[in-house]
């Protein structure tokens, strides 16, 4: 058989079975309709994104781990240490879902992954953060504790307590340190040295929202760092 | 008049004129044929593979988008076949995460090969393409044999057009040394 007979008949194959209706184009339906359904899926994907972005800011701002690094190298540990990484770890399997279905565009696949990776993640972290200041999570974060499945997610990471980090609230003045009362209702005294680091200055006045990173022994904490909690 | 282009036989056929798509067939047939050739290089079952990509490319057809071009468009079903043939054989699998994909590379921009060097290269690839791993073998095939430019093969096979730089270089200087080894180069 020569080779335009050979042609001729794998095409003549072809347009024979699509005759026959053993072939069939799918309708523009169908593909509008999966493009749909991948971008609605993006969507949700993105959602949960923010979504876990924000109870992680949520986390760090409440136990105080995010001042820590200003606190040293002690509060640098201490913030890596206690970090949230189960949440992160999702977040991390979000992104990836994330940029599987941004891959397929030409806008990301023609540039090095890199980009896009550093892009999304700087996205998402902004976009958190400003959503996690309008104060929504920690609303969130309260009403669903009482969920029926879920709520025990919550409610670990809304009672979360990082290590060697003190919440509280300055209840006397005296030399060289305070004496707080801490979100439990303990009565802690806090000495300063001259490792403490005070980023927002030194002068407490009683009523003062703070966090003191410190080693607590009994009821006395050595202060590495206090930092003024903003309203 | 003009041939009608690949891009106007396509919305013919989306627009329930299945003839039409005979024309793209055998326009297309020997280059995809070509092309699978060269890269699963085998002789056999080539020719059930081509119809099975023209088989997907018709039921696919009312995802193409006539504002793109079409050679890029079956030149990717085809890949994506051929890869799949050679994940069900076992032959050289295909990673899953390439660094080359994720990081940034400087690359010299594409610049058009003199005559003598592409027909040199063209002779060279054909002598040491069954030694060239599928992922230098794919985009070497499609730039010296297809004649797609860096963009194309971006779009074909989905992987920045740094990255496509980058596989012609590496797999041009493998072929070189593959072909020192076997005393083929002057």
């Amino acid at each position: 058989m020569s080779i335009e007979e050979k042609e001729k008949s794998t095409a003549d194959k072809v347009l024979a079975s699509i005759a026959e209706g053993r072939v069939k184009r799918l309708s523009g339906r169908y593909f509008k309709l999966r493009t749909a359904l991948k971008a609605a899926g993006a969507v949700v994907a993105a959602l949960v994104l923010l979504h876990l972005v924000g109870v992680i800011h949520s986390t760090l701002y409440r136990n105080g781990l995010i001042y820590a690094p200003q606190f040293g190298l002690h509060g640098w540990l201490a913030f890596f240490g206690g970090l949230p990484f189960v949440i992160i770890a999702l977040s991390t399997i979000f992104i990836v879902i994330l940029l599987m279905y941004l891959k397929r565009h030409r806008l990301v696949y023609r540039r090095p992954l890199l980009y896009s990776t550093v892009v999304l993640v700087l996205v998402t972290l902004v976009v958190g953060h400003m959503i996690s200041r309008t104060g929504f999570h920690a609303r969130l974060l309260h009403h669903a504790a009482g969920a029926p499945v879920l709520g025990r997610f919550y409610r670990h990471y809304l009672e979360h307590r990082a290590n060697n980090m003190h919440r509280g609230v300055v209840t006397e003045k005296n030399d060289g340190g305070f004496v707080m009362k801490n979100d439990g209702g303990e009565i802690l005294t806090v000495s300063f040295g001259s490792e403490t680091h005070f980023p927002d200055g030194d002068k407490f006045e009683t009523g003062d929202e703070i966090f003191v990173f410190g080693k607590r022994d009994g009821d006395t904490v050595r202060a590495f760092g206090v930092h003024k909690i903003d309203n | 008049m003009a041939e009608p282009t690949d891009e106007e036989i396509a919305v013919r056929v989306q627009r329930g004129d299945d003839q039409a798509f005979g024309d793209l067939m055998r326009r297309y047939e020997r280059k995809i044929t070509r092309f699978g050739r060269k890269f699963l290089s085998v002789d056999e079952d080539i020719e059930d593979m081509v119809q099975e990509i023209f088989v997907k490319a018709f039921t696919n057809i009312q995802s193409f988008d006539p504002r793109q071009r079409f050679s890029p468009w079956i030149y990717r079903i085809a890949h994506n076949h051929f890869v799949d043939a050679l994940k069900e054989k076992g032959r050289e699998p295909i990673s899953f995460f390439d660094l080359d994909v994720f990081l940034p590379h400087i690359v010299a921009r594409e610049t058009p090969d003199g005559h003598v060097d592409r027909e040199e290269l063209k002779r060279m690839l054909d002598l040491s393409l069954n030694e060239l791993g599928p992922k230098y073998r794919e985009p070497l095939i499609l730039h010296y044999f297809e004649d797609f430019g860096y963009k194309e093969i971006s779009d074909i096979l989905r992987i920045p057009v740094s990255t496509v730089g980058v596989r012609l270089q590496r797999g041009r200087t493998m072929m070189r040394r593959i072909l020192e080894k076997a005393g083929q180069t002057k």
